[in-house]
């Protein structure tokens, strides 16, 4: 049901993402923004990256990092394109009803059937087989496995092995997201005959040298908090020709501006940046700037938990008045400098299930202050508006060094403070922040969330939802988002979707401002980049990539 | 007594022109920062999105920031902040300092012993990690900023004032107090303390301008004071991913700083050596 | 001379063990206990490390018990195992002391043979323009925000000029000493800014009034040369009391340490400590403050060891 507080967890990623090359390197500044060498003391290509951040561990299903550095080496059953479509690679092909590979069985279990390709060897030279598969459901599934979506699998009841290259799987019923799951496969005869606490702390698989998988590059070594490094692996199953480079080195730069500055200089060719810094870099020359898109969408929530938080949001007349006090253009286009899309609703336009005509949130003041008036809340001796000899006073939580989220609550309090509506600020330190948020204990919040593969937003909305840390409730939305779950068809889910959508904005449950953009800063020496926004990221085609 | 003792200090400290001229600024600064609210053409928290980073202006004489706030009125703003965590963090600082070191070298022995290892103790411990450690543990707002910072920076001021104790102790003034009846307290704070009140005043001085470095580092790592409060660390921080192009968003804070803590190291400069005429110069 | 060392030594023992007092109190006073504040943050955490946690310090227990019983791990090495890798703590500081110490270490001899050179320079030539100049520029070491002044050289030496590496310790693949050295520059240069001005200043200051000793005055009317006078007998005398001012600014250089690893990705446990502090590691964070505070008194020990060898007028009874 997932999604995820960025940060926390950056697994979500969208399905629908939207590479853009915003400009081609055409600058003269005196930068010295000459590409890396790319060629090694012994003519190798060595592809240089600057990471994010240090991960935590290379096990794809025990990370809460996202996981591409894994996925270098490590493959899957599936992965996602930049289109947003599920591939197969390790498979065959991904079951459907009309490939006949999935059979509804009358007992209302479903049978799905998965081809693995032939001739693919890890990289200790054993052959990858049926076993590996079946092994990995079993971890996954098994109870302490720390995998963020463990409970996608656990719809798994059985695994069958009809042969060394088929595996077939048993489902308790249906799940529309089931393409994306297998990610990764493990080991079996590295892991296997191990318990499941023991693989998730196994630091030769976490950390190396044992971390084998099927992928285009092995690893090599972990310095600690400095790089990782993998090479090109020459038995790799889609022939010799590829991978096309020799060697990655991710190396680990958290700080963001060290990051710009260390790209800038032309030490690395690819590094993801903020949003704000794509101005920064506009005519670095060697480079172009690309904006994946990813469906992460900031937003504007409040909360009825609190004493004073019922009193001032429970009437969904109040929280759409203060909705239309916010003026999301500007943020996207001024202080986002435009890199961003107004969002007006949780779900990414590209995504199919997004629904256009949702009710819009506009920026409306005359009418904000037409509302509160009709509502009771007039303008106390100090500007701020009352009711009852309740001052219309709230707190803002703010995380601690979110850049982009404590300027987006700066404009919001500005903005409110306008129409007779007093913001304060309390700021706490990003766990401290996680731990209050997830209490359902504040007032006002700014924050951001990766929507999963899949559109489900009920985790999120419904009242009993795991994320819904708002006290909002409204049974008619429930409705239409948990039967949108239970379905395998497009055209049952769609109006449902749409529906809830709509609910949303008309019940005024939060304020959607925009959806987010990753800008990549990418060497032009790299060839076959194809920027995508899903928890594959851009490095879902590595095997494929030049680098000149 | 005291006054005996001050006057040549501050006929020495006359001479030192770099110490005055610093203190002219500094003194200007903080009365220019303090009357912020009265001085400052914009609000600090006036967010103006049609205008933001903006280049220095008739407008804007230091330009707009990254919310079209006026980047002049933040840095009064902002100083006033500043400076206020550094006076308070170092009357803290110092306060503690000194009246550890008094009562240290007042009553010696056991209780000497005891807070002088505590000293030796906290001294050891690098006081920024310690400091982003108990910054994580509340809000970061002024009061609680200044007293953390105070709390971590009374040991150098704490081992001076204890070794002036030790040497004042020794001086005839104060035996003749005691012989007249004078009681313990009475001593340390008509006699003792003001006699030593040179090199506490070097080290508040000092103070001052460490803390004020110190909060810019929390800002830098996001636990210094949070917006829109502003303050020269934050307003340096924000400005840092624009600095090639938007020179002025870092350039205006960050001269701040350097002026400011420049201006108070040279105070203390030329108060150290008015007050150890042995280092004034080549002849003795 | 022996014993003074072996005294030395033993009086560090109740330092540091007052240090672990110090520091296991400040960990301990994290709101909701160390584990509990990272339990209720809804962040994933192994349930297993937790309760290894609390069986190790015996969470039930009054915090004497609990202080005692981490320190009997601690004193064979075992420092608790990290919250965010579940690795052992001794281990990842252990991978990552080398560069903090190597960074420190340049910094330190960076700073100080510029102090050398300024503070020498500037006594001989008092109150001359270089006199002045230096001692502005080495002030504005100590007025810098260590992370601005760091992202002013990144700018100029890196993005402009292209001389020098933003970050990192080499360029893998194509590493050498060279490599390794520019790497170090921009860290090392920064980190040890600060320290410049009040070394070049004392030792200005000492040597001035070490100039005008008795026995300075005796080797001048020996007629020896004005550079041996300075360079031999003065300069000797005036560096024994700079070393323990140097040797009290060893815990701030470590504070700087965590500044500057960050700003330069360079992989020390000064960066380490800041990634521990924001996934709310306290095993790590106690075992990083735990380990920069040894740090520092072990470079006090070795300044007082110096002082002692080189100061005459000390003796070992």
């Amino acid at each position: 049901m997932g999604g995820q507080q960025d940060h926390e967890r950056t697994r979500f990623l969208s399905l629908t993402s939207l590479a853009l090359v915003a400009l081609a390197g055409c600058g003269s500044e005196g930068t010295g923004g000459e590409s890396p060498s790319t060629s090694g003391s012994e003519g190798r290509k060595i592809l240089r990256v600057a990471y994010e951040r240090e991960i935590d561990v290379l096990n794809a299903f025990t990370s809460q990092n996202l996981v591409d550095i894994a996925f270098s080496m490590v493959e899957g059953l599936v992965t996602a394109n930049e289109n947003n479509e599920y591939i197969p690679v390790l498979a065959k092909e991904i079951p459907t009803l009309e490939n006949g590979l999935i059979v509804m069985n009358e007992d209302g279990t479903v049978d799905m059937t998965w081809h693995l390709r032939e001739g693919v060897r890890w990289h200790d030279g054993e052959p990858l087989t049926s076993e590996d598969v079946c092994f990995t459901w079993s971890f996954v599934t098994g109870e302490g496995s720390q995998t963020y979506n463990r409970h996608e699998y656990l719809g798994i009841i059985d695994c069958f092995m009809p042969d060394d290259l088929t595996v077939v799987f048993r489902w308790d019923g249906v799940y529309g997201y089931y393409a994306g799951l297998f990610e990764a496969v493990l080991p079996e005869h590295i892991l296997g005959g191990k318990t499941v606490d023991e693989i998730v702390n196994y630091v030769p698989y976490n950390r190396g040298p044992e971390i084998i998988g099927t992928g285009p590059f092995k690893f090599v070594e972990w310095k600690s908090g400095e790089y990782i490094r993998v090479v090109r692996n020459d038995d790799y199953w889609r022939g010799a020709e590829y991978p096309r480079i020799d060697e990655i080195v991710w190396s680990f730069i958290p700080d963001s501006n060290t990051r710009m500055n260390a790209m800038t200089g032309g030490q690395y060719h690819y590094g993801r940046l903020e949003p704000t810094q794509v101005v920064e870099v506009e005519g670095v020359e060697g480079y172009e700037i690309h904006l994946v898109s990813s469906n992460t969408f900031m937003h504007f929530d409040l909360s009825v938990n609190l004493e004073r938080g019922r009193t001032l949001f429970s009437d969904p007349v109040v929280r759409r008045a203060i909705f239309h006090a916010i003026d999301r253009k500007a943020i996207a286009d001024q202080l986002m400098q435009g890199t961003v899309t107004i969002a007006d609703t949780p779900i990414n336009p590209t995504s199919p299930y997004h629904n256009p005509n949702v009710f819009g949130l506009e920026f409306d003041p005359p009418r904000t202050r037409r509302m509160l008036d009709e509502a009771g809340w007039f303008p106390g001796p100090d500007g701020v508006r009352e009711k009852g000899g309740e001052r219309f006073s709230f707190v803002m939580l703010n995380r601690a060094g979110s850049a982009d989220r404590i300027a987006i609550a700066q404009v919001i309090q500005a903005q409110l403070k306008e129409v007779g509506i007093e913001v304060t600020f309390e700021t706490l330190e990003s766990a401290a922040w996680t731990q209050k948020w997830r209490s359902g204990e504040w007032e006002g919040i700014v924050s951001a969330w990766f929507l999963p593969a899949d559109p489900s937003i009920t985790g999120l909305y419904a009242c009993d939802g795991p994320n819904n840390m708002t006290g909002l409730c409204h049974p008619e939305l429930d409705e239409a988002m948990e039967r949108s779950d239970r379905t395998f068809s497009f055209a049952e889910r769609k109006p449902l979707l749409d529906e809830a959508q709509e609910l949303l904005a008309l019940t005024a449950r939060s304020l959607p401002i925009y959806y987010n953009v990753v800008p990549e800063l990418v060497s032009t020496r790299i060839g076959n980049y194809r920027g995508s926004g899903t928890n594959f990221g851009s490095f879902w085609n590595l095997w494929e990539w030049t680098l000149r | 007594m005291s006054e005996r003792f001050r006057s040549p200090v501050w006929r020495q400290l006359r001479k030192h022109k770099l110490a005055m001229a610093s203190s002219v600024v500094v003194l200007g600064m903080t009365v220019v920062c303090m009357a912020a609210p009265l001085l400052a053409p914009y609000a600090f928290d006036a967010i103006d999105l049609g205008s933001i980073r903006q280049a220095p202006s008739w407008e804007h004489p230091m330009g707009t920031d990254d919310l079209g706030r006026d980047l002049f009125t933040r840095v009064l703003h902002g100083g006033r902040i500043s400076i206020l965590i550094g006076i308070l963090s170092a009357i803290i600082g110092t306060g503690l300092g000194s009246l550890i070191g008094v009562v240290a070298g007042f009553y010696g022995g056991r209780v000497d012993n005891l807070l002088m290892r505590l000293t030796d103790v906290v001294y050891s411990i690098p006081t920024l990690p310690l400091l982003i450690v108990l910054s994580s543990y509340s809000q970061a707002v002024i009061s609680s900023m200044a007293l953390i910072i105070g709390l971590l920076s009374w040991m150098a001021t704490a081992r001076v004032v204890r070794g002036e104790v030790l040497a004042i102790k020794q001086v005839t003034f104060v035996e003749a107090a005691r012989s007249l009846g004078a009681s313990n307290l009475r001593l340390m704070t008509r006699h003792i303390l003001p006699n030593a009140i040179g090199p506490i005043v070097v080290g508040a001085t000092l103070a001052v301008g460490n803390a004020i470095i110190l909060e810019s580092s929390l800002s830098f790592l996001g636990l210094g004071v949070q917006p829109p409060t502003p303050t020269w660390g934050n307003m340096l921080m924000d400005a840092q991913a624009t600095m090639a192009t938007k020179p002025w968003l870092t350039i205006f804070p960050g001269l701040a700083i350097l002026l400011v803590v420049l201006s108070v190291n040279f105070i203390g400069d030329g108060l150290q050596d008015a007050l150890d005429p042995t280092a004034r110069d080549g002849t003795p | 001379m022996i014993s003074y060392i072996g005294r030395r030594i033993l009086q560090m023992i109740p330092l540091v063990f007052g240090i672990s007092v110090v520091l296991f109190a400040v960990i301990q006073a994290a709101p909701g206990g160390p584990e509990g504040a990272l339990l209720e943050s809804g962040r994933f955490i192994d349930p297993q490390v937790i309760e290894a946690y609390r069986q190790r310090l015996g969470v039930d227990q009054p915090v004497h018990i609990q202080y005692v019983r981490w320190l009997g791990a601690a004193l064979s090495g075992d420092l608790g195992i990290s919250f965010s890798t579940t690795r052992p703590v001794a281990e990842m500081i252990l991978d990552r002391l080398p560069a903090t110490v190597e960074l420190m270490a340049s910094a330190f001899l960076l700073a100080a043979l510029v102090a050398l050179g300024l503070g020498v320079f500037s006594a001989v030539r008092q109150y001359s323009l270089f006199d002045y100049l230096g001692t502005g520029f080495s002030f504005v070491g100590i007025a810098m925000p260590v992370f601005w002044f760091a992202l002013i050289l990144q700018l100029i030496f890196s993005v402009k000029l292209g001389w020098l590496p933003v970050s990192g310790t080499e360029t893998v693949g194509a590493s050498s000493l060279l490599d390794h050295l520019l790497h170090l520059i921009l860290p090392a240069v920064v980190l040890s800014f600060r320290y410049i001005a009040g070394w070049s200043r004392y030792l200005r200051s000492s040597l001035l009034g070490v100039l005008r000793a008795d026995y300075v005055r005796t080797a001048r009317a020996k007629g020896l040369p004005e550079r041996v006078v300075v360079g031999i007998h003065a300069l000797r005398n005036a560096l024994i009391p700079l070393i323990s001012i140097m040797a009290l600014n060893m815990a701030a250089l470590f504070s700087g340490a965590v500044i500057t690893e960050t700003v330069f990705a360079w992989p020390g446990i000064g960066r380490m400590f800041v990634q521990a502090m924001f996934a709310r590691d306290y095993p790590l964070l106690m075992g990083i403050l735990m380990m920069g505070s040894i740090m520092v008194v072990v470079f006090n020990l070795v300044a007082d060891i110096l002082y002692g060898i080189l100061d005459p007028r000390i003796r070992y009874e």
